[in-house]
């Protein structure tokens, strides 16, 4: 990899080749990925990749988490370090100067006008702003290297992306003539909360408080709309949209029963506190009510006639549920100009002991742009959580074979050394910029993935910014390495084997 | 090479409640015959099929093993206690607060709960290899798989290796020796003491085993005695993660002062070797010298003359070097600030 800066740091041309050891069987994606991940997060200029996947006779592999993401950032955060160590620039200086903003383009030119694509909106600056601000970036950083004892300290920033929502799936509800709302929730529960967060959506757009409704889900024989898997961190993003698509049928058909029933347009009427009634006072009606006129109504009210559009997994759980109630039921068409990914700026303190060159994470701060955010405490778990497998990665998690005879060596997890509960930052906390994304109507975009590669990099870049830049050349980076690094003055450990 | 995992072979399993059907069972089998205790070495071996006995005597029920007494000013510590019993135990934390520190950090906290000291000291070499069935010296084969040009052996030996290149795992082991303990065997001949330094075995002694337990005999108790209560002691281990890992290096040492020198010493390091290595030239350069940096600097130089690193385990020496040299320093580096 070369890249070539600005004087003021900006990325002016980034040469990126990656080879990617793929294992014996199926192809791997993350080779290309680390090109099209550079080239968003960091909006060089000009930029050649090249990407090489090589079948190799060592044991199977599968991706983890962003996969091809988290190993861009791997690469490009120490060089993005130390070209603002030699430009006397700082760090969160040049990660701003060079991030994405707007319908950011990435990756190379495709199709027959030679387009790029681009990103639904970006919030990076912002992030990384309310990322020094609540880390005190510039007090930390002023007492960074300084040396007690053995111990010596030092920060780190790093960002980092990926994807963040798809699109084009369906919703799937019933008001019923008990004036409860029966949401169909095909979202796998990961422990997320997704399964019925995104569900708010349609309650809220009802004004049906969340008690009176109910959702069924986890398995396909309960009648569930066709939903985006649980994976890609598109879940929040793609099932908001179908959530709210859902519910505005509801809404609408909740508005042509009353117009229907109690004179004047379905335009004269709202929704709220379980009624459908005139704007402005007036007739209304109960969803209870509503709900049994559709039945009487029967068509496209009960789900007796289905949207055309709608997945035919849909189609038959609604027929199975037709004649129930008011039914809600409609494919995600909303505009979505873009691609939708998320950011996150990743902020560290470590502890280095020179003598053993065993080092702790002292604080460790992540800042996300994920849009409108639905559930603090589950967008924090998720932030957090991602980190740490970052941080792993960083620190110390490994998997090892032998390079002669190809045979997995660590095994069992006292070999390949996952990250436990004492190896967490003794201090951790999260935020969001709360920015909504422009190009879906909850605002919502997804943060499964992005935060790997920011806690990844921002200790990698901790750890150079109290020692400097000749400690390692590869991750994870484990005492050995600093200490022989220290010892002889530059790298020891041989850059392209990754782990042993 | 078998690769049937977390499914428990069959073997007949005994479970004595006495010392001596303990020893007339494993007189009985001989070799045949796997003693268990917590299990915490022997599961892996068992399902991994690495090691297939047909039979497993299980401590577990037997009584008089387990328990920490006071004897003649020192300890003994049944070989069945816990390391988290030994961790916590105000008797070993008052007087020997070099083994409380040890065995505190064994792995994690719930393997503590489960592994016994008399485990932790007499555990197989943790060498991935020869944990893996690869036929190698210690397994009765002709070659040393992690001593190759390739071989990944970034936490195995620099000192003392002899064909095998495995290193002890244990973070007790070396507080036992700078102790002076003595380990209690029993078999049908009777009851034997060995001392905790003659235990452990390197590869030129046996290259199959690394203690001198043979087949038949069983490690009751451990006796402490009274002469180094109280000291001032030294633990430190060197590990990738802040729990459940083996050590990459330990150190332990414990010391007397006559004014401002030392007056007596050892110092211990485990899994730079196949066995825990008292540093007996340290101690000697040490005694008589103030504990300052530059006795501290020369104990560090001392310690680690003769290492041979190999491919990716060269950063045990200095790390060795820095280990001594703290442990005589006794600054407790090993701290953290925060």
């Amino acid at each position: 990899m070369k890249v070539g800066f600005s004087k003021e740091g900006r990325i002016l041309a980034l040469d990126m080749m990656s080879v990617s050891d793929n294992g014996p069987f199926e192809r791997q994606g993350d080779c290309n990925n680390t090109g099209v991940i550079s080239s968003l997060m960091y909006q060089p200029e000009a930029m050649r990749f090249r990407g090489i996947s090589v079948l190799t006779n060592t044991p199977p592999r599968g991706p983890q988490s962003q996969p091809g993401g988290t190993q861009a950032h791997m690469l490009m955060e120490p060089v993005i370090s130390k070209a603002a160590r030699k430009l006397g620039i700082d760090q969160v200086q040049i990660r701003r100067i060079n991030a994405p903003v707007g319908k950011a383009p990435f990756g190379p030119p495709a199709g027959p006008k030679a387009q790029r694509q681009y990103v639904t909106s970006a919030f990076a600056k912002e992030a990384l702003d309310k990322g020094a601000e609540i880390f005190k970036w510039e007090d930390r950083k002023a007492a960074s290297g300084k040396r007690n004892g053995s111990k010596v300290r030092g920060v780190g920033v790093a960002v980092s992306t990926y994807s963040a929502g798809s699109v084009g799936f369906d919703g799937l509800l019933v008001i019923k003539p008990d004036g409860r709302l029966y949401i169909q929730s095909g979202i796998g529960n990961h422990g997320t909360e997704s399964v019925s967060d995104c569900h708010r959506v349609s309650a809220e757009l009802l004004g049906m408080p969340w008690d009176k409704v109910e959702i069924a889900w986890g398995d396909t024989s309960k009648n569930l709309p066709w939903t985006c898997p649980s994976g890609g961190s598109q879940t929040i993003h793609a099932m908001t949209r179908a959530a709210h698509a859902a519910g505005m049928d509801a809404v609408k058909k909740l508005q042509a029963i009353a117009a229907k029933d109690l004179g004047g347009s379905p335009e004269n009427y709202e929704v709220a506190n379980e009624r459908v009634f005139r704007k402005g006072g007036g007739p209304g009606m109960t969803f209870a009510k509503a709900a049994q006129r559709a039945i009487e109504l029967g068509g496209a009210f009960d789900g007796h006639e289905l949207p055309k559009d709608i997945n035919k997994f849909t189609k038959t759980s609604a027929t199975a549920l037709a004649g129930q109630g008011l039914m809600g039921v409609a494919k995600d068409n909303y505009p979505h100009d873009g691609q939708s990914r998320s950011f996150v700026a990743g902020f560290a303190e470590v502890e280095i002991d020179v003598e053993t060159g065993k080092y702790h994470i002292l604080d460790y701060l992540a800042v996300a742009d994920v849009g409108t955010v639905i559930h603090p405490r589950a967008v924090g778990g998720q932030i957090l959580g991602r980190s740490m497998l970052g941080i792993g990665h960083a620190i110390g998690q490994k998997w090892v074979y032998d390079q002669h005879y190809g045979v997995a060596l660590a095994k069992r997890f006292y070999q390949n050394r996952p990250p436990t509960i004492l190896d967490t930052p003794e201090k951790m906390q999260w935020a969001t910029v709360d920015l909504p994304d422009p190009e879906t109507p909850v605002g919502a975009r997804g943060i499964g993935e992005p935060p790997v590669g920011a806690g990844a990099c921002a200790v990698l870049n901790a750890i150079s910014d109290a020692l400097g830049d000749e400690i390692y050349r590869r991750a994870p980076v484990t005492l050995d390495m600093i200490l022989t690094a220290l010892e002889a003055g530059r790298p020891m450990a041989e850059p392209l084997t990754a782990h042993i | 090479m078998a690769v049937i995992h977390d499914v428990m072979p069959a073997f007949e399993l005994f479970q004595p409640a006495s010392i001596s059907d303990a020893v007339t069972l494993l007189n009985r089998y001989g070799s045949d015959a796997w003693v268990m205790a917590g299990g915490m070495d022997s599961f892996d071996w068992l399902k991994d099929r690495i090691k297939r006995p047909s039979v497993v005597v299980d401590l577990s029920q037997v009584q008089g093993i387990r328990g920490i007494k006071e004897q003649n000013g020192g300890l003994e510590i049944g070989a069945a206690t816990t390391l988290t019993e030994i961790a916590t135990s105000v008797t070993v934390r008052d007087r020997f607060g070099l083994l409380a520190e040890a065995a505190g950090l064994v792995a994690s906290p719930q393997i503590r709960n489960q592994g016994t000291i008399g485990g932790n000291v007499s555990q197989d070499t943790r060498c991935w290899y020869y944990r893996s069935g690869w036929s190698c010296y210690r397994a009765g084969g002709n070659i040393c798989y992690a001593d190759t040009p390739t071989a990944i052996n970034r936490e195995h030996a620099i000192l003392d290796a002899d064909r095998c290149v495995a290193v002890n795992p244990s973070d007790t082991a070396p507080a036992l020796v700078a102790l002076d303990a003595q380990m209690v065997i029993v078999s049908s001949r009777g009851e034997r003491l060995v001392n905790a330094e003659d235990y452990f075995i390197g590869p030129g002694t046996d290259i199959t085993r690394m203690t001198v337990l043979a087949p038949g005999e069983l490690l009751t108790a451990i006796r402490i005695p009274a002469t180094w209560g109280g000291a001032q002691f030294y633990f430190e281990k060197a590990r990738d993660r802040n729990v459940w890992d083996f050590p990459l290096l330990n150190v332990a040492a414990a010391a007397r002062y006559s004014g401002q020198a030392f007056e007596s010493i050892r110092v211990v390091v485990n899994a730079a070797a196949a066995r825990p290595l008292r540093l007996h030239a340290v101690e000697a350069a040490v005694v008589g010298k103030p504990r300052n940096d530059q006795t501290a600097d020369l104990a560090g130089q001392i310690a680690i003359q003769g290492a041979q690193p190999l491919r990716y385990n060269g950063y045990k020496i200095p790390l060795m070097r820095n280990l001594v040299k703290r442990a005589i320093r006794g600054d407790r580096g090993g701290s953290w600030t925060s």
